[in-house]
């Protein structure tokens, strides 16, 4: 008689403990996600005033370093890129900053080096010591080999970039470890008091990107929407894996058009912008030993589409930008087509309703025979469930701007309770709706129901899209900061605001930044 | 001593107008739910609203159309001037009687895929729905007819992270005014005051129809040359000051879609 095996006897307490933890799951993800949706009780939310704008307060400028001058002819500009950028995210600007120049953009004294690209797979500190050991090795060379004293070269940091040089400025008080590669810093769009959106959108903070694109591709790709025609596909190029795989889940391969643009938001150097981390809070409240100046751009509505416009457009206008490091002005593209596509499903709505009227009508008239008044009326749904679809995706062109900006904090949204709506059926044909402060104040009969009222408060803070000005633009000791209008945090590194704030500091023409000045060739 | 001069209309075998004012934004059940709701569920909570001014006629081939015009709209400074409205193939939500003949109040009638047709007893009104999910047609006696004059939609959704919302619209509409095939029922007027004019501003609205915006407003003369026009400056009623016209009789029209309404009245 055969026996069973230890492992065949066991299996039936496993069996029952993983069917326990499976119940036990099911039931808690019900609980969680799945609550009853009956009787919704509120009304949608009133605007409660117009919308208060914070702007950043900025710190005075710091003319202490107006004697500082650099002490040679030439001088090196080390420029650093952002989270997901490379060498060539400067290179076609530092070449012509260092020869030939571009049209009202004359070239400087300055040694051109191939801007370091710089690894960003571990945290801030290991990215700055590799940018130190690029600056001690090749920087130091390039500068003894042209006779430049390395403290009169400056970096140049976009967003991140100008990040790690604020850490490096810090790292490079520990004398005996370190040797000073550098004599000022010029940082644009840098969060030096951290990023809002980097904890709302990484995996570790609150994870809202995957749920920002899925959320898009649900109500875009929606296959009612699909006749009579599909917004074309429209990938932004270097789209993070993680949102590219989120994008194939939720809308199916290649299917929609998702409008995010980041790349490398889930990098672990992320982790340290988030505002209360440690670097972010840090970096922030030091005052830097040597000039530093912020520039800090502050985009136009809609901030969101111009700047996944800019994104999008970053490695389509190579050619534009090898003639001239300053042509990504535009940002439009975007705008209009967000216009469009609310256009669009606006008018489907609209036709949709109509037809299902016009489906109605028939039923109406096809009612002595009522199979087919049935099938009409069918019909009217589906057209009523089109519509229902067309709307949302309108809605979701009016409002991903808004969204957005909520992901990067330059937007809060508060709801109040405010009392209740008393609406009364007294008349069926005109039910009245007034506003009451307790419920019990809802005189009426059986016709009167109580709705609770809700208030919206707004707050808004001025961004280039990604990093709030008051990040980018506030640092004690800092020479100066610069106001970059219209300039979004992809256009600030190559657009004509970028030209002129360093046609600016290069000229000298900024209070305090002497040691910016760099003669023309 | 005033003196109103006959009005007329260009003719259309049928002509109805109203303006329908939409209410929408999603509501969800508790108010301590906002405090998970994403940040694209918070936004959808505002309270929207859309005005258009809705026009139903008959061409003279006999088709049905309709067109609109937004009067109000949601959209944000930065998305620009709305399209121009469109016609497209329609009537209006009239009917002679309700509810269609052989139906029985309060019985829902299976539709397919879960969705019902019920017509209320309680009120002239009636409401498909599916669990959660409904879209009901309140009706109203307007002349010899009924007419809907609210649409209520209610879609339920569930949010990304497992919240109850309801996508919820109201549609209300003024009451219909216009005429038939079988003659005027409330046929629109076009009143012009003073008339006689002498220097005052002329007051010009059409009946039934004040928050119209009309797309066009020409003063002709008595030959029908064009002595003054003003683009669309808001809806009606609407003030007008044609000047430097000389002693005589004009005429006043109006432009609302494809409809041309026309007054006259004597300049002093």
């Amino acid at each position: 008689m055969p026996t069973s095996s230890p492992r065949t006897q066991s299996s039936k307490p496993i069996a029952l403990v993983v069917g326990l933890i499976a119940a036990l799951s099911l039931m808690l993800s019900y609980s969680a996600a799945a609550q009853p949706c009956s009787d919704p009780a509120t009304l949608p939310s009133l605007p409660s005033g117009p919308i208060a704008w914070e702007s950043p307060i900025l710190p005075a400028p710091n003319l202490s370093w107006a004697g500082k001058t650099a002490t040679t002819g030439y001088r090196i500009l080390h420029f650093l890129h952002g989270l997901g950028g490379s060498s060539d995210s400067w290179n076609l600007l530092a070449a012509r900053t260092a020869f030939q120049g571009s049209a009202g953009y004359p070239a400087r004294q300055v040694v051109y080096l191939n801007p370091h690209h710089y690894w960003q797979n571990g945290n801030a500190l290991a990215s700055a010591m590799d940018i130190d050991a690029y600056l001690s090795s090749v920087g130091a060379a390039a500068s003894a080999a042209q006779n430049i004293f390395v403290e009169d070269n400056i970096l140049v940091g976009h967003s991140y970039g100008g990040v790690l040089s604020l850490l490096l400025d810090s790292l490079y008080q520990h004398r005996y470890v370190f040797d000073r590669q550098f004599g000022g810093i010029i940082a644009f769009g840098s969060a030096v008091n951290g990023a809002y959106m980097a904890k709302a959108l990484h995996p570790s903070g609150d994870n809202l990107a995957v749920a920002f694109v899925e959320d898009a591709c649900i109500t875009l790709s929606n296959p009612r929407l699909w006749a009579p025609q599909f917004p074309a596909m429209r990938w932004i190029p270097g789209l993070d894996p993680l949102l590219r795989n989120a994008v194939d889940q939720t809308c199916g391969l290649g299917s929609s058009f998702v409008p995010f643009a980041l790349k490398k938001f889930n990098s672990p150097g992320m982790v340290e912008l988030f505002p209360n981390a440690p670097l972010a809070k840090r970096l922030g409240k030091r005052t830097p030993s040597v000039p530093v100046v912020l520039a800090y751009g502050v985009e136009d509505e809609p901030v969101f589409w111009r700047t996944a416009t800019s994104m999008l457009a970053t490695d389509s206008v190579g050619l534009a930008l090898a003639s001239n490091p300053f042509a990504m002005d535009a940002d439009q593209e975007l705008v209009t087509f967000a216009s469009q596509q609310f256009d669009r499903h606006e008018s489907q709505a609209s036709d949709a309703l109509q037809r299902a009227q016009n489906l109605r009508t028939w039923a109406w008239i096809l009612s002595p025979t009522l199979v087919g008044a049935l099938i009409a009326e069918w019909q009217a749904i589906q057209a009523e469930r089109e519509a229902a679809a067309a709307d949302k995706a309108a809605a979701w062109y009016l409002d991903a701007n808004n969204s957005y900006k909520q992901l990067i904090g330059a937007r809060r949204m508060t709801l109040n309770a405010n009392g209740f709506w008393c609406r009364c059926l007294d008349d069926p044909n005109n039910p009245s709706w007034f506003p009451v402060a307790n419920a019990s104040d809802c005189l009426g009969d059986d016709g009167c129901i109580t709705i609770p009222r809700y208030e919206y408060a707004l707050v808004e803070k001025p961004s280039d899209g990604v990093v709030l000005a008051e990040s980018a633009g506030q640092l004690q000791g800092a020479v100066a900061s610069i106001l970059m209008p219209g300039t979004n945090h992809q256009q600030m590194r190559n657009s004509s605001t970028t030209r002129l704030v360093l046609n600016r500091l290069m000229n000298g023409q900024v209070a305090g930044g002497a040691f910016f000045a760099t003669p023309t060739r | 001593m005033a003196m109103t001069l006959s009005h007329s209309a260009s003719a259309q075998s049928s002509f109805w107008t109203a303006t329908e004012t939409t209410l929408r934004g999603s509501r969800l059940s508790d108010l301590a739910d906002t405090a998970y709701l994403l940040p694209w569920d918070l936004e959808a909570l505002k309270m929207r609203e859309t005005r258009t001014a809705r026009q139903w006629w008959t061409d003279p081939d006999g088709r049905e159309l309709t067109s609109s015009q937004v009067l109000l709209s949601p959209r944000e400074d930065w998305m620009g001037s709305p399209p121009a409205p469109a016609e497209q193939l329609g009537s209006p939500p009239m009917r002679s009687s309700i509810p269609p003949e052989g139906v029985r109040l309060d019985k829902a009638m299976e539709l397919g895929s879960g969705w019902t047709l019920t017509w209320r007893s309680t009120m002239p009104q009636q409401v498909y729905s599916k669990g959660d999910s409904s879209i009901a047609f309140s009706w109203r006696p307007s002349g010899n007819r009924w007419s809907v004059a609210a649409e209520e939609r209610i879609f339920s959704r569930s949010t990304l992270n497992g919240l109850c919302m309801q996508d919820w619209s109201l549609t209300e509409r003024s009451t219909l005014v216009g005429y038939g095939p079988s003659g005027a029922e409330s046929q629109p007027i076009l009143s012009l005051q003073p008339n006689p004019r002498g220097l005052q501003e002329l007051q010009v609205s059409l009946e039934g129809s004040a928050g119209i915006w009309p797309t066009a407003l020409r003063c002709v003369d008595s030959f029908g040359r064009l002595t003054a026009e003003q683009p669309p400056q808001g809806t009606l009623p609407l003030t007008w000051n044609p000047k430097g016209l000389t002693s005589g009789r004009y005429t006043i029209q109006i432009q609302l879609g494809n409809q041309t309404y026309a007054s006259s009245f004597i300049q002093f």
